[in-house]
């Protein structure tokens, strides 16, 4: 019998359902405890700006569509290399057990700091030291995430032309949105419609016009888009293109869904190949612990804690909508994996560049995951709708790159906060450097420069485990962050904490693993590699102070969670 | 308007001007160095509304100092 997407979409449906009310319902009674009754921070400290209590429904989109970028999409499609089943199997379970668990209790957390980031709270929870090493984790941590998604967009730029030019467009519809809603005071509705309509007009226009740029090229306009975008103000870019953006992925994604269901096709990939595969940086990778570090969002994403502390814990209403904005948008975004690994599942081997061979299959979903998911969601329509697969993937490229360049401004964006943030002891010496280095232009434009630098080699096969290990690293820290709350905040009895303490040190374990292993096998040898020597000392030099800072940070815990033991024994 | 007028003009120019380079890029179907206008108009579309609208750094920063 062939498996098709009519087993694995409700297996999974199910699966997170039975998850959510299960685990889900334990967190929130047994570690979190939650009070309906509580003031939060959006009630306490209420400004109209950051702190405003929203209706969870609202807060939900805004959350989604903050920690939704490529994440989702690309690492289950380079799993691919293993098979369909071990990419199923941790967007399920690495979700529901570590990365659903990590974004429910950063958000959380914060609430119960007042809003505050998961930086603050590993100096309360842990100690002072550990704020500061976290916050200098972080930036290095958003160059790589700027680092890896200029390279997707720019590759998905290149080989799909067609979808460049209603990207680029989409940025001034979004702004014209902004405008004629914020200032000429349009009603919402009719405003939606303009904007919409020019989206989606602007695909039909990429269509016969596509704009034909070199990879390079495309390296340093998206380096200075984000520079840009990261110092202009939230509502006169972001705020009307995220709006704009959730429209285009609840379509995106029902669309596809739906002709996915439609279709029924079965999965002609393989369900398993092998434990080893070439899927990083040209090397044999082994399913544990390389999966971790390429399947990020879909199962498991650092950057998903600086969301939950930094914008959606400011707007919780009541404590008991946490779950489902913390722990359900998590499932949300695992379901958009499904989604993948079962397009990808069905077909990428009918993709032109694979021919239906498996091996050119497997090679071109890890070198250019954005065109192989693009390609098979464009097939799917045509299967179902009839639709021109080049129509279809020039859509799938415009909704997934929208999204991609969100994430690129906002992580480029936050580097800029924590650059400030970090230049803060500066002001103590010199009020005028201080001005200088924590100006807006001036702070957002160093990550971007960097990342621009890193992203401009193209190694996309390097760069992406990378920011993949230093964002599941950031992961293990923030779920050490909030396990040392649990363990020494919230006092809880050793066997509730074990439910918190084994996923953190798996993950801890596993990530540190990972990067020890990227670091001897992937990095330091492209230090060798004649016209790579510059990104592998790149690579390497970022690897270590990665571990040096893990291992620090892994120090502060062990010693906060051995302190509050013995005070309890 | 909370800042200069003539900054303000400067921004609505650049506006008209992103926009006919966007336009322009768009109707020769971007060939020879158009699609660079096209780029370029789209750097300028970013900026120009800003200026225009006084939502620079700098305009934001001189208006919360008269706030």
């Amino acid at each position: 019998m062939s498996i098709d997407v009519w087993l694995i979409i409700p297996i999974a449906l199910v699966l997170y359902f039975l998850l959510y009310f299960g685990y889900g319902r334990f967190l929130e009674r047994k570690v979190v405890k939650v009070d309906a009754a509580a003031v939060t921070p959006a009630h306490r400290l209420y400004d109209g700006i950051d702190y405003v209590p929203s209706n969870k429904f609202v807060i939900f989109g805004h959350h989604f569509a903050s920690i939704a970028g490529a994440g989702p999409i690309l690492g289950p499609t380079m799993a691919m290399a293993w098979g369909w089943i071990p990419a199923f199997l941790w967007v399920i379970f690495g979700n529901a057990l570590i990365g659903a668990v990590h974004d429910y209790l950063s958000l959380m957390a914060s609430v119960r700091y007042d809003g505050k980031s998961v930086a603050f709270v590993a100096e309360k929870a842990i100690r002072p030291r550990t704020r500061y090493i976290f916050s200098i984790y972080i930036w290095f941590a958003l160059v790589l995430v700027v680092a890896a998604f200029i390279i997707t967009t720019a590759t998905a730029f290149v080989g799909i032309p067609e979808s460049a030019t209603p990207s680029i467009l989409f940025c001034p519809i979004a702004l014209l949105f902004g405008i004629i809603l914020y200032r000429v005071g349009l009603d919402l509705k009719v405003s939606t419609v303009i904007g919409l309509f020019l989206v989606f007009a602007s695909v039909w226009v990429g269509y016969y016009i596509p704009l034909p740029l070199a990879f390079t090229e495309w390296v340093f306009i998206l380096s200075i888009y984000a520079w840009m975008a990261a110092f202009l103000p939230v509502w006169y870019l972001l705020q009307p293109r995220d709006y704009l953006n959730a429209y285009l992925l609840w379509f995106g994604l029902g669309f596809g869904g739906i002709a996915l269901l439609l279709a029924a096709p079965p999965l002609v990939m393989p369900a398993f190949t092998s434990f080893t595969m070439t899927v990083v940086g040209g090397k044999p990778s082994p399913w544990w612990p390389t999966v971790v570090l390429v399947i990020a969002c879909g199962a498991l994403s650092g950057f998903h804690s600086l969301v939950s502390s930094g914008t959606s814990s400011k707007q919780i209403d009541k404590e008991t909508d946490a779950l489902f904005i913390g722990y359900g948008g998590m499932f949300f975004e695992g379901f958009l994996s499904v989604i993948v690994v079962a397009s990808l599942g069905a077909y990428l081997l009918s993709l032109p560049a694979a021919a239906g061979d498996l091996s050119k299959a497997i090679s071109y979903a890890v070198a250019t995951p954005l065109p192989a998911f693009t390609g098979s969601y464009g097939l799917a329509l045509n299967k179902a709708f009839g639709i021109a697969p080049k129509i279809g993937a020039i859509f799938a490229t415009l909704w997934v790159s929208a999204f991609v360049l969100t994430t690129l401004d906002t992580a480029n964006r936050l580097a800029r906060f924590v650059f400030v943030e970090l230049m803060a002891p500066v002001e103590k010496a010199s009020k005028g450097a201080y001005r200088a280095v924590s100006n807006r232009i001036f702070a957002s434009l160093l990550c971007a420069v960097v990342g621009g630098l890193l992203a401009g080699t193209g190694a996309y096969t390097y760069i992406w485990p990378a920011f993949a290990g230093t964002n599941q690293l950031l992961a293990a820290l923030a779920m050490m962050t909030v396990s040392a709350w649990v363990v020494g905040v919230l006092k809880l009895p050793k066997r509730i904490c074990a439910w918190i303490l084994v996923p953190t040190i798996f993950l801890l374990v596993t990530v540190t693993v990972a990067l020890f292993w990227y670091l001897f096998v992937v990095a330091a040898p492209l230090m060798f590699v004649a016209g790579r020597e510059a990104l592998g000392v790149s690579l390497t030099v970022i690897s270590v102070i990665m571990l040096v800072l893990d291992i620090l940070l892994i120090a502060d815990f062990s010693a906060t969670c051995r302190k509050h033991w013995a005070a309890g024994a | 308007m909370a800042y200069g007028k003539g900054l303000s003009a400067l921004g609505l120019v650049l506006t008209i001007v992103a926009l006919i380079l966007l336009a322009y890029g768009l109707v020769v179907s971007f060939v020879g160095y158009a699609k660079y206008a096209f780029i370029f108009g789209f750097f300028l579309a970013l900026v120009g509304p800003a200026i225009w609208l006084g939502e620079t750094p700098l305009a934001i920063a001189k208006k919360e100092k008269k706030a």
